[in-house]
């Protein structure tokens, strides 16, 4: 199995960038920056396609839609926006004024028709995509939530928070299942694996926690990042995860032996995220450096 | 002394002179007789003599002394000048005798007694003598004994005075002869005493004890050894007895045995006959000293240390030639060093030093003594001693070097030596020799750590070469050395060592693939390290911190596989070793990130050692790291239960509860240390002063108590500096201190310093650049690149700073008025918040600056401005009121850290600002559309005025033509002129030539006038289109000038509008700076946290180390908290909800 840079786009933005997202369908490559910008990338070639703005402050997150027609993004101007892939324009219609640091970052529900997002005030916030309103909200009565995941069939959604804290909700009833241990530090990113059943956490504690959501039980914690955990991603396959981290790597981990298969050493500054492609055979990194790398991963 | 032989002596009696005869055999029996005779009677001093001698030669030595006495007493009775001679001779006798039994006594025993005796008997001699040299003062046999008596008191330079003096009246004198030979010899001038020895020989070949002996001694010192052989050998033969000489000649065969590289026959050949001499000696006389000095040391290169012992006593029991019982000493010291008794030794050797001052050996032993008795600097001092005489000694070099090595204050003498050693040892093979180079490595490592790692590099090589067994203690050395280069070395290079390890080896280990400690898959050996720690080495471009951390792991893993294997299994520190090893194991891993194994090794250790409490020590520490600051705080009450006196337990002790801001707790752990552990300590006098700094910061409403506990943070933080010159955060604690109290330049001339000194130290930068600005706000564009050098040093992760480095180019953007600097504010205080988005007052900032962004357009001139960045800096005035309407709108009950008011107010001013901003916009884009006609008018008078032109030009140019055209019609018709002038000429020459001369002229005239006329028109033409020209661009200039001024007059109303806002704005800012100083203790201990988990991963297997990276540790270095919002402390202050 060979890791190798296959493509690094300096300065691909102004400024740092924060998120980055690859689309399921369409390859396209979506990377966010505090230069408010979004831009799009061909997911083959990695040139920039299209520019697109609207967001008056630097873009936090950003995710796309399961059926890759539509992303979302949630900036520090609080506003959360709707992008149409398809015509590559925003939709103002649809924009969401959730409030200052209301909607820090967003996660499309697995059916598309819902956006969630994390807030200063421990709640996570469900907004109807079609609507533009707010439909549920789940209560956490704790901390910023700093990250939020939807499991893949879209029974679970999970949020953690600036003090380590992380809990796991059950999308149906809106029932808090359980809220896991591990982490004493903010937690930064989380994902699902493929099947729904292992939940990656991400933590300032430098370590990446391995939860059996089902049983609530940490399986593994994995260290090897000297700084924040910042992004996490899971490969399409299950076999593996990438994460970012402040110490400038982004690292490439095998999910069955539990540890670090290769180290990502080209960035320059922090690792804001990581983006695995479709097919799970590349991957893209962001960085604070403005950086966006393409990794091969694997032959899949 | 011519005393007839005869077989009776005839001893005249009285005034009578009758004759007593008596037999000379019957003298013993006849004593009592005799000496009543002698005693009572008047009799001649001659017989005295003869009786004495007689008694001599009958070996009676009581009755010969009596008899001289007697024969002195008669002297001094009766006072005869006749008598002269004999009385001379009865002195000299007596002298002799008394000499005799002074060396005698001298020799038996040492016992005081016993020297006093013969202090005593020499006393007597030299009055005797006195007595001599008035009777006569040119006896040859007095000045001899005077000779003897220095001699026998070992002023062996008078001596030789006198003996020369006796030879230069007699040179034949054979006692002066014996004597200078003898006195020669004792001085070490062997060659004259070896003439004068000679020449005795040649004047009396018999005489006993025979003088060949000391020939051959002569011969021996001066290295003629054939020579030395032949003399004893002929000493033997002449008188079999001679024991001396035999003895000497066993020696000399047998130093040949033990040095010659001969065969092996003639070897023992000679240690027989050697052995054969030294049994006919032992059956002879087995107390000769020379003997028992030689037994003593072949029983000791037979390691039979009793009994070298007794031999050594028994040579010693003579006390005679002093280098005899220096080297009998030696023998003994060795014996007893060798049987352990340092002490014994310890006497003996100084003994034998005492005795023979010259000898390296005796010094040598003694320093090595020393050295076993612990005794150093005496010992630094014996080979100091020898290293004058022989400078070039290397093994006393590298002795001592070693000596010197492990103490601090000698480390640099020792690198001195071994420097010279190495210049010495051309051949490198002592400097080579794997214990040297690891004493060398010991000696460098405070100076030149890389120069001691490639020493213990070699040595490693070395012992792998000569297939020694590897001390895993050197493993652990070299991985601990790696290890300690690695922290110091902050360079990140790409290239990695990995790709050496997998050249150097088939299947490269794989740091990342055992979660727990495997040794199974590293063969211990493949010693595959030694090239990669030599490519380490050697390459620059290795040499970096992962690198060095790499290959610290794999040493170390590999030396736990190999502790695992038999050939260890036997040594004794095995065990300890092999926790030393898991242990830097574990310190290695955590630096290298993998926690986890590092804890579970740590773990494993606290179980299976739970004496071993640095792992302890270190789990907290990483627990501290990951905020679990309760379970840390257990573990490391429990290392202070088990061991109250550890100081780094205390410390992050202390460091947890600042965490945790337990204020009181923390103290107390500081002060602990202090008070009863070591009042000196620095880090803790440093967290201490941080403690009360922050108590201070909380005191900061009871003016009284807040100056009190700034007062004792100052003091603290100079008493640390007191202790260490060097230590960085007590400077750091001290501009900060400083600062608190308003003395912010002073502060920055600390800040500087530190700054100067360590110049990479980014907390420092933070506070340098903290001073800087609230200074002088005019300093922004001095502050900021310092901020981004702290946020590039280690920073980047802490939003603090980003948010100070928006602050500072807030204020840059403001006082200039510039839009991109307040553009770079804005991308700054966004990171901050992208970091920690939990602070609201941050969101506030944002907003705040987001605002400015068209606040400063706004301000610009109107030249300045472009429409396209004010539009869009107004679609932002739209985002900053959303999200102050929103802060504005949060309930006082979710305690957000700004004041709502100010919110409300700042909302409410988002509308003025956006009806300026529109205005503004209106503004330019007015100006640009006047501007835009202005071109085009401009454009189009241009274009008028170039139509003109041309139009004059074409106009002109017409003209030309047809004044050309004129011209050449006239001259065509002048020429038709001339021409049928000409025609005419012959015909009307005379007549007509007045009228057509004139003619002629009159047209030149006309013609020229007509020129004239066309070039004036030409000026006066294009003279109004010059002042046209000008005209135009003076309505221009009229045309803009009024529209400017009145854009300035208007401009500068809204400018003192503007003005009034900033003016208010910039006086709350004014107010945070002052009280800025004292509002971020929320912030502050968060960040205390942060250094502390710095701190946390440091130092390898030394507590040294620790401190070292104690001392580097940064503190709390946060000056004041950049604050744009108005919020008032109290209400911001988390720490007080």
């Amino acid at each position: 199995m060979s890791y190798r840079l296959l493509h690094s786009k300096r300065d691909a933005h102004e400024d740092a960038i924060w998120s980055v997202a690859w689309s399921k369908r369409g390859n396209r490559i979506l990377t966010g920056s505090v230069d408010d910008t979004i831009k799009i990338w061909n997911g083959d070639t990695y040139g920039e396609t299209h520019l697109l703005e609207g967001h008056q402050l630097g873009v936090l997150s950003i995710d796309i839609s399961p059926d890759g027609s539509t992303a979302v993004s949630t900036s520090l101007d609080s506003q959360i926006r709707f992008w149409d892939l398809m015509h590559h324009m925003k939709t103002e219609d649809r924009t969401i004024d959730a409030g200052p640091v209301e909607a820090w970052t967003a996660a499309y529900s697995p059916d598309g028709r819902h956006v969630a997002t994390g807030s200063h005030s421990g709640n996570v916030n469900i907004w109807s995509t079609e609507e533009g309103k707010k439909e549920r909200t789940f209560e956490t009565r704790g901390k910023f939530i700093m990250s939020v995941a939807y499991s893949p069939n879209g029974l679970l959604l999970a949020c953690g928070a600036e003090n380590g804290a992380v809990h796991v909700f059950d999308v149906p009833t809106g029932r808090l299942l359980h809220s896991l241990q591990g982490h004493s530090m903010c937690v930064r990113t989380m994902t699902f694996s493929p099947d729904s059943n292992l939940l990656l956490t991400g933590s300032d504690d430098k370590r990446i926690n391995i939860y059996d959501v089902h049983h609530a039980n940490c399986i593994s914690n994995l260290a090897g990042h000297q700084s924040w955990i910042l992004s996490l991603a899971f490969s399409p396959d299950t076999t593996h995860f990438a994460s970012g981290s402040s110490d400038k790597r982004a690292k490439i981990w095998d999910l069955k032996a539990r540890q670090c298969l290769h180290t990502c050493n080209d960035h320059e500054d922090q690792v804001w995220g990581v983006a695995y492609s479709e097919d799970g055979s590349r991957l893209a990194t962001v960085s604070e450096d403005r950086t966006l790398n393409i990794y091969q991963t694997s032959s899949g | 002394m011519a005393i007839p032989r005869t077989a009776s002596i005839d001893i005249p009696i009285g005034e009578g002179r009758e004759l007593l005869e008596v037999s000379r055999r019957d003298l013993g029996e006849n004593e009592d007789f005799i000496f009543s005779v002698l005693n009572d009677e008047n009799v001649d001093l001659w017989v005295y003599a003869d009786i004495a001698l007689e008694y001599w030669n009958q070996g009676m030595e009581r009755q010969f002394e009596d008899a001289v006495r007697s024969g002195l007493g008669r002297a001094a009775k009766a006072p005869n000048p006749a008598e002269k001679r004999h009385h001379v001779l009865l002195l000299n006798l007596l002298i002799s005798r008394l000499i005799e039994k002074a060396k005698a006594a001298n020799e038996e025993t040492k016992l005081l007694e016993s020297s006093m005796m013969s202090e005593e008997y020499l006393n007597e001699a030299t009055r005797l003598l006195n007595d001599v040299t008035k009777l006569d003062a040119l006896d040859m046999f007095a000045i001899v004994a005077r000779g003897n008596i220095r001699m026998a008191r070992k002023e062996f330079a008078e001596a030789l005075l006198a003996f020369e003096g006796a030879l230069s009246r007699d040179r034949h004198c054979v006692p002066a002869l014996i004597g200078e030979a003898a006195a020669r010899f004792a001085m070490g001038q062997h060659r004259r005493a070896l003439d004068g020895y000679q020449k005795v020989l040649r004047l009396k070949p018999n005489l006993t004890p025979d003088v060949r002996v000391a020939i051959g001694i002569c011969y021996h010192q001066l290295g003629a050894v054939t020579q030395a052989r032949k003399a004893f050998t002929r000493a033997v033969e002449l008188d079999p007895s001679n024991l001396d000489a035999a003895m000497l000649l066993a020696i000399m065969d047998w130093n040949r045995c033990r040095h010659a590289e001969q065969d092996t026959d003639v070897i023992a050949d000679m240690s027989n006959k050697a052995t054969a001499i030294l049994a006919k000696v032992h059956a002879i006389n087995s107390r000769h000293p020379l003997f028992a000095a030689q037994m003593a040391q072949r029983k000791l290169l037979q390691n039979d240390y009793s009994a070298a012992i007794g031999f050594a006593e028994g040579a010693l029991a003579f006390n005679r030639p002093p280098k005899l019982c220096a080297e009998a000493l030696c023998c003994k010291g060795k014996a007893l060093q060798a049987q352990g008794d340092y002490k014994g030794a310890y006497i003996a050797f100084l003994q034998s030093v005492k005795l023979n001052p010259d000898s390296l050996a005796a010094q040598y032993c003694l320093a090595t003594v020393n050295i076993q008795r612990g005794d150093l600097e005496a010992a630094y001092d014996g080979l100091k001693f020898i290293l004058t005489k022989e400078p070039h000694n290397l093994d006393v070099l590298l002795m001592l070097a070693s000596l010197y090595t492990p103490s601090a204050s000698h480390q640099e003498k020792a690198v001195e030596l071994f420097n010279v050693a190495l210049k010495i040892d051309e051949k490198k093979e002592l400097v080579s020799q794997p214990h040297v180079l690891l004493d060398m490595a010991r000696s460098l490592e405070r100076t030149d750590t890389k120069e001691a790692f490639s020493s213990l590099v070699k040595a490693l090589k070395t012992l792998h070469e000569q297939q020694q067994l590897i001390p895993l203690e050197l493993l652990n050395n070299i991985a601990a050395m790696c290890f300690m280069l690695a922290e110091r070395e902050t360079h990140t290079k790409h290239k990695t060592v990995e790709e050496v390890a997998k050249q150097c080896q088939d299947s490269p280990a794989q740091v990342e693939d055992s979660f727990f400690i495997d040794e199974s898959h590293r063969l211990g050996d493949t010693l595959f390290q030694i090239p990669l720690l030599e490519s380490s080495l050697a390459d620059d471009a290795l040499w970096c911190s992962q690198n060095l951390l790499y290959v610290a792991n794999e040493i170390l893993s590999s030396a736990i596989a190999r502790s695992h294997q038999d050939q260890y299994a036997g040594s004794k520190s095995v065990e300890h070793t092999k926790v030393t090893l898991l242990y830097n194991l574990g310190r290695v891993r955590e630096a290298l990130g993998h926690t986890n194994k590092a804890e579970a090794i740590y773990k494993q250790l606290a179980q299976s050692h739970p004496a071993y409490l640095d792992s302890r020590l270190r789990l907290g520490i990483m627990l501290l790291q990951r905020r679990e600051v309760q379970e840390a705080v257990e573990i490391f009450k429990l290392i202070i239960d088990t061991e109250p006196k550890n100081v780094e337990a205390r410390l992050n002790l202390g460091r947890a509860y600042i965490m945790i801001d337990s204020k009181v707790e923390a103290k107390r752990a500081f002060d602990a240390i202090l008070k009863s552990i070591d009042p000196h300590n620095t880090p803790a006098l440093v967290g201490l002063a941080n403690v009360q700094l922050s108590l201070a910061r909380s005191a900061r409403h009871k003016e009284k108590e807040r100056e009190s506990w700034i007062l004792g943070t100052h003091r603290l933080y100079e008493t640390a500096l007191n202790y260490d010159k060097r230590n960085v955060p007590a400077a750091i604690g001290l501009g900060i201190v400083l600062a608190e109290s308003g003395f912010v330049a002073e502060a920055k001339v600390v800040f500087n310093q530190v700054e100067q000194a360590t110049g990479n130290n980014p907390s420092v930068v933070l506070n340098l650049a903290h001073t800087v600005l609230s200074l002088n706000e005019k300093d922004a564009i001095v502050a900021i690149p310092l901020y981004e050098k702290a946020i590039k040093k280690g920073y980047g992760n802490d939003p603090y700073v980003w948010a100070a480095l928006a602050r500072a180019y807030y204020i840059l953007g403001r006082v200039r008025k510039d839009d991109v600097s307040m553009n770079q504010a804005l991308r700054c205080v966004q990171k901050a918040i992208r970091l920690n988005p939990s602070d609201a007052a941050m969101i506030f900032n944002l907003a705040v600056v987001k605002l400015q962004v068209a606040g400063v357009l706004n301000d610009q001139s109107i030249e300045k401005r472009v429409v396209k960045t004010m539009e869009a800096a107004k679609d932002g005035i739209a985002t900053a009121e959303r999200l102050l309407t929103a802060l504005a709108a949060r309930t006082p009950e979710s305690r957000p850290n700004y004041t709502v008011e100010h919110a409300v107010q700042r909302r409410d001013y988002c509308k003025e600002v956006r009806k300026l901003c529109e205005k503004k916009i209106h503004e330019t884009t007015t100006l640009e559309r006047q501007r835009e006609e202005r071109k085009e008018m401009i454009l189009q008078q241009q274009k008028d005025r170039e139509d003109a032109k041309r139009q004059k030009e074409e106009e002109e140019k017409a003209l030309q033509e047809e004044r050309e055209a004129k011209i050449a019609k006239q001259r065509e018709e002048d020429q038709k002129r001339v021409q049928a002038n000409e025609a005419s000429y012959r015909q009307h020459e005379e007549q007509m030539e007045k009228a057509d001369e004139e003619r002629k002229k009159g047209r030149g005239r006309g013609a020229k006038r007509s020129r004239e006329v066309l070039s004036d028109a030409e000026g006066d033409e294009s003279q109004p289109k010059e002042s046209k020209r000008k005209l135009v661009r003076k309505k221009s200039g009229s045309a803009k000038k009024p529209a400017n001024g009145e854009e300035k007059v208007r401009e500068r109303g809204v400018k003192s509008q503007l003005s009034a806002e900033y003016v208010e704005e910039s006086d709350e800012d004014d107010s945070h700076s002052k009280n800025g100083h004292t509002n971020a203790d929320g912030e502050d201990t968060n960040d205390d946290g942060n250094e502390r988990s710095r701190g946390g991963d440091r130092g390898s297997g030394s507590g040294e180390d620790d401190d070292d990276e104690d001392n580097i540790r940064v503190p709390s270095g946060k000056i004041q908290r950049p604050s744009f919002d108005d919020s008032d402390d109290e209400e911001r202050d988390p720490t007080e909800a």
